[in-house]
């Protein structure tokens, strides 16, 4: 029985591991999706000059469908593990943060400021401290009765805390600013978090760290 | 962060809702640092450019839900700018600020209590205030002065051809006239003294003097503020603008603007 070939190439797929890893230009999806539409299809193609292509078809509930054709770089699989998860070995402490709009205003105001690093430190009992040092003194604010997840956490110690780049994070607070989302911070190390923003029907997982000095 | 400890300070202040203040010192923040000045009797915040134009803010003590001030005069050097950026960062107006100072060049250490508990405390390094620059603006020599609405005057502000490096003014006891010369020609807007905008008007002699433009626009957030303007000039033509602002309850506070015309030179 023949086995499934890969889009470029002739290498055999193992069916475990039938996936098709594919690059674009993020600004090329952002532009044609904001908008109301009520209707999108996505599909992976060909373009009439034999070229891969990720085809979007949109359409707002008072128009006709909208065909858009978006060049795609196909990665081969032995590159596969660039793009694998971050092992994340140990969870110093898990906590849910306050609304990300919360989050968001005090990351802008910080940012006019000139901050370049944040600082979160998260306690067992619940309580959040978001701190910033800045060249004429320092700022910080405390939040409490958070929720924390102590089985979710490798560690017995009672704090932890984390330094990051504003620059990382400012994007990733303001898109959620104006949304339900949830917001879960796992401290890594004192370098290196992961946020889990919990929406309706799905869960971005955001790992930033390398702050750098 | 020892704003709640018991420290002694000589000056402690209170003011319920923040966004308030916030919207003062955005009137006055085009510099990253000014001075601020603590009088028994309210507050005063100077900024300025060095040369060109200051910009003073009036608080009264009633400004504030608590005031305590206890040497003759303090007088500091602060980080202005960051500080209204700090007074920005909390929502509607629910919610406090408390000011305390233990002299000394300490820290100057604000606490905002917001509604839902969050507690945002803010410590701003001080030090001597710089010399104050002195306009010498003498109100006895002031041969224009004008009382008038901001609802029409913050528009033809705002509505400057940017493209014109000046505004002339020409101030008579029947029109002030704006005049500014841009690329797409000149353009003058006059305000009648018979205007349901001008309140009153007195004028000894007719005066001729221009503006920079940018010194200005400085003045827009402060129109968009108050509801009434005095302007006057005064024999060398400096302009002071004073800004009255309305929070309700008899209390008002005041921005004044003074600003150095253009000498032929300069043009």
């Amino acid at each position: 029985m023949p086995q499934p070939q890969d889009m470029v190439g002739m290498n055999p797929r193992n069916p475990e591991q039938n996936f098709i890893f594919f690059e674009l230009e993020i600004d090329s999806l952002v532009r044609i999706l904001p908008g109301g539409h009520c209707y999108l299809k996505l599909k992976l193609s060909k373009s009439q000059s034999d070229e891969p292509i990720l085809s979007v078809e949109v359409r707002n509930p008072e128009a006709d469908i909208v065909s858009h054709q978006i060049p795609i770089t196909i990665v081969l699989s032995k590159y596969w593990n660039t793009y694998a998860r971050p092992t994340i070995k140990l969870r110093k402490m898990c906590i849910s943060m306050p609304p990300p709009k919360s989050i968001a205003r005090f990351i802008h105001a910080f940012r006019n400021m000139n901050a370049r690093v944040v600082k979160f430190t998260a306690s067992v009992s619940g309580d959040l401290r978001i701190s910033t040092k800045i060249d004429h003194g320092e700022i910080d604010a405390s939040f409490s009765d958070l929720q924390t997840n102590p089985s979710e956490t490798d560690s017995q110690e009672e704090t932890a805390n984390v330094q990051l780049m504003i620059r990382n994070i400012q994007s990733l607070f303001q898109s959620f600013a104006h949304t339900r989302s949830r917001v879960k911070m796992n401290i890594i190390s004192n370098r290196m978090a992961e946020f889990n923003i919990h929406n309706e029907d799905c869960v971005l997982s955001f790992i930033v760290g390398n702050v750098s000095d | 962060m020892e704003l709640e400890t018991g420290q002694v300070t000589v000056m402690e202040m209170k003011k319920e809702n923040v966004k308030e203040l916030a919207q003062i010192l955005k009137t006055v923040v085009f510099k990253d640092f000014g001075m601020l000045y603590a009088f028994e009797t309210g507050l005063k915040i100077t900024v300025d450019d060095g040369a060109f134009q200051q910009a003073n803010a009036f608080l009264n003590s009633a400004f504030f839900s608590d005031y305590k001030v206890r040497e003759d005069r303090i007088a500091l050097k602060l980080p202005i700018k960051t500080i209204y950026e700090f007074l920005s960062i909390p929502e509607g107006n629910s919610n406090s600020v408390k000011f305390s100072y233990s002299g000394m060049f300490d820290p100057l250490k604000l606490l905002i209590e917001e509604s839902d508990g969050c507690v945002i405390r803010g410590k701003f390094n001080s030090s001597i205030a710089d010399q104050e620059l002195d306009f010498e603006f003498d109100d006895s020599a002031v041969p224009v002065t004008y009382l008038l609405k901001t609802q029409v005057l913050k528009e033809i502000f705002r509505d400057f051809d940017d493209t014109s490096r000046t505004v002339k003014m020409s101030l008579s006891s029947s029109v002030i006239c704006f005049s500014t010369v841009g690329e797409v020609g000149e353009t003058t807007v006059s305000i009648p003294s018979r205007s349901l905008q001008m309140e009153s008007a007195k004028c000894t002699e007719e005066v001729e003097h221009s503006y920079q433009l940018s010194l200005l626009h400085r003045m827009n957030p402060a129109f968009a503020l108050a509801s009434k303007l005095i302007l006057r000039v005064d024999e060398r033509g400096v302009l002071s603008c004073q800004f009255s602002i309305d929070h309700g309850d008899c209390r008002t506070s005041y921005i004044e603007f003074l600003t150095v015309p253009t000498t032929e030179t300069d043009e």
